[in-house]
């Protein structure tokens, strides 16, 4: 049960209300235990909250979210059918552990005013690896023609991937396979490099758990796209308006962050 | 003598062979976990899954059925499993997903949905109709006699589909993609240093995406064929048979044209490589037609050229002599 109060609990822990409203809640604590007790769990989350670090999110951490994620994509319109592998059943728990994760449950939750501050601290602490995360998400979540989420500020660029701009990055305008040239306007390289710089910097951290002739596959296969990027960037100083070379340009640094992300999440398996 | 008898004997008793059979119900997905070694399926008409496997004696083969799924999957008490390799025979009608870094993959006769990930190994698929998602690393991806969304990507090595209808998407950083027989009225082919080809028709409607950075296009199509055709490349050259009816030219190298009354929506893009389009019946090698192609190349580039400058000069005489009878009216 909730009373109009309950909603009201975080802004006075946050110290925002107004005089005469925080008497009247003060006054209204005294004789409701329930009140009492959400106001309880609000001050410790805060107070844990005051006492941790912001860090990125541990890797781990990553497939559970996913999961979800997938799950809420399953809700809005990709339903189960019978001879599709992707959406047929529910897995056993091993199933998930697999290079890419092939079945995700559905799943629907609702939350008190405690989980939704923990949810949000969790945000706030995920916002440092966002950039990693959303990219590691973009390819395996947001199918064509796919809505952004609601809490997650997003743009549909092209045939419908969506990408996510966390606080502390620019927004990615991840550009999907198959986008016409004339898609492509308006697109900066200087997004996908803040991007592929925080996924080659996970990839090295999980070097040592991947097969050493794969990756020396990777890196042979980066060289080429890095050369293919390179004679794009160059041949559009040379045309900047051209929507053929920009759309080239796009279509290789979006390769190079699939590649970087595919590497990434097999590095699991193995270890 | 007698120590290579006893390591025989060794190996032999530490190497298992497991064969079981077991029921599933119409609707069951099957789905297979082998860290490594390979795994072969075939189908039959019975309403039940064989698993044939041979592993050594530290890795255990795990079954698991439950509420519509059949999992097969390898386990080792220490460790990562140990290499398997897996016969399975499961109904034609079950849909089927194999994961495994390292192991090849074979899948025949499927009648199904077909999902496919690997790191290091070959994927060879005949036969699977609705969604089919294959993909890997270090191995090269063959798929035939299909039907349905087809989804297939490899990193270092080619693709190729033969005899496939459907909705296609296929893309390699380091190979060639190699697309025959195909009845698609969508489809994105993409490669960095490989080769792109294609053997079928466009379909009314159908939009057709090919894209390499330093390989090379051919796509052979039907005699009749209607299209809007679209070429971009920053230093390669086009060389075409068709009769085309130049749209616009974007650049010497960027031009639009349509094939018979248009219809279907075709780009082909390729940085530094060749643009082939030709109508026929069967692949042309590129490498075998040197001096041929150079010769139709300049012809081909110098004839969209000339159609494109009498265009503008018959523009600008309408335009003038629009001017004239303007004045003389007055």
């Amino acid at each position: 049960m909730t009373d109009r109060w309950t909603d009201r609990l975080s802004e006075y822990v946050d110290g925002q209300l107004a005089a005469p409203e925080r008497e009247e809640l003060e006054a209204h604590l005294g004789t409701c235990a329930e009140c009492s007790a959400v106001l309880e769990g609000l001050r410790v989350v805060v107070e844990r909250a005051r006492t941790l670090e912001s860090a990125p999110p541990a890797d781990d951490l990553w497939p559970a979210i996913e999961a979800r994620l997938v799950a809420a994509r399953s809700e809005m319109g990709a339903g189960a059918s019978a001879g599709d592998p992707d959406t047929a059943t529910a897995p056993p728990p091993a199933a998930r552990r697999s290079i890419v994760p092939f079945f995700r449950p559905a799943f629907r939750f609702s939350v008190s005013l405690p989980q939704a501050a923990a949810a949000a601290l969790l945000l706030a602490l995920l916002s440092g690896g966002g950039v990693w995360m959303a990219l590691r998400h973009a390819s395996g979540v947001a199918g064509n023609g796919v809505a952004a989420r609601p809490g997650v500020t997003g743009l549909i660029a092209a045939t419908g991937e969506a990408t996510t701009s966390p606080r502390t990055s620019p927004v990615i305008d991840y550009v999907a396979p198959g986008a016409t040239n004339a898609q492509y306007a308006g697109f900066d390289p200087s997004h996908y490099d803040v991007a592929i710089a925080e996924l080659e910097r996970t990839m090295h951290e999980h070097r040592s758990e991947l097969d050493t002739s794969t990756v020396r596959v990777v890196e042979q296969n980066l060289a080429i796209i890095d050369h293919a990027i390179d004679q794009a960037r160059r041949a559009l100083a040379a045309d900047p308006a051209s929507p053929y070379l920009n759309g080239h340009l796009a279509q290789q640094l979006r390769l190079k962050m699939d590649l970087l992300r595919r590497v990434t999440d097999f590095a699991g398996p193995r270890g | 003598m007698m120590f290579i008898a006893a390591a025989a004997f060794t190996l032999a008793s530490l190497t298992t062979h497991t064969d079981t059979t077991v029921s599933v119900r119409p609707g069951t997905l099957l789905d297979i976990s082998n860290f490594g070694g390979s795994v072969a399926v075939s189908t039959w008409n019975k309403n039940a899954v064989r698993i044939e496997a041979d592993h050594s004696a530290r890795t255990d083969v795990d079954l698991d059925v439950n509420e519509g799924a059949f999992k097969i999957s390898t386990s080792s008490r220490r460790g990562p499993p140990g290499s398997v390799d897996f016969e399975i025979t499961m109904p034609m009608w079950m849909a089927v997903s194999v994961t495994g870094p390292f192991t090849d993959v074979q899948i025949d006769g499927a009648k199904s949905g077909i999902r496919v990930e690997t790191v290091k190994g070959e994927v060879q698929v005949v036969g699977g109709a609705g969604p089919i998602t294959l993909s890997s690393v270090q191995g090269g991806v063959v798929l035939q006699k299909a039907s349905g969304r087809i989804k297939v990507s490899s990193i270092n090595e080619g693709i190729t589909l033969d005899d496939v209808v459907g909705n296609i998407s296929a893309e390699t950083v380091n190979g060639d993609v190699t697309l025959s027989h195909i009845d698609s009225d969508e489809i994105d082919a993409s490669s960095v240093s490989g080769d792109l080809a294609f053997l079928g028709a466009l379909k009314h409607g159908g939009q057709y995406h090919f894209q390499t950075h330093s390989g090379d296009i051919q796509v052979i199509v039907p005699d009749r064929t209607n299209a809007a055709v679209t070429v971009s490349t920053f230093n390669g050259d086009f060389d075409s048979n068709c009769d085309i009816k130049l749209n616009q030219m974007k650049g010497h190298r960027n031009f639009a044209f349509t094939l018979g009354g248009g219809g279907s929506d075709l780009q082909l893009e390729s940085f530094s490589g060749d643009i082939l389009l030709h109508k026929g019946t069967e692949m042309v090698n590129l490498r075998d037609l040197p001096e041929v192609k150079t010769t139709f190349k300049r012809h081909t580039l110098e004839r969209i050229r000339t159609v494109e400058r009498e265009k503008r000069h018959k523009a600008r005489d309408n335009q003038s002599d629009e001017d004239k009878s303007d004045d003389e009216e007055k």
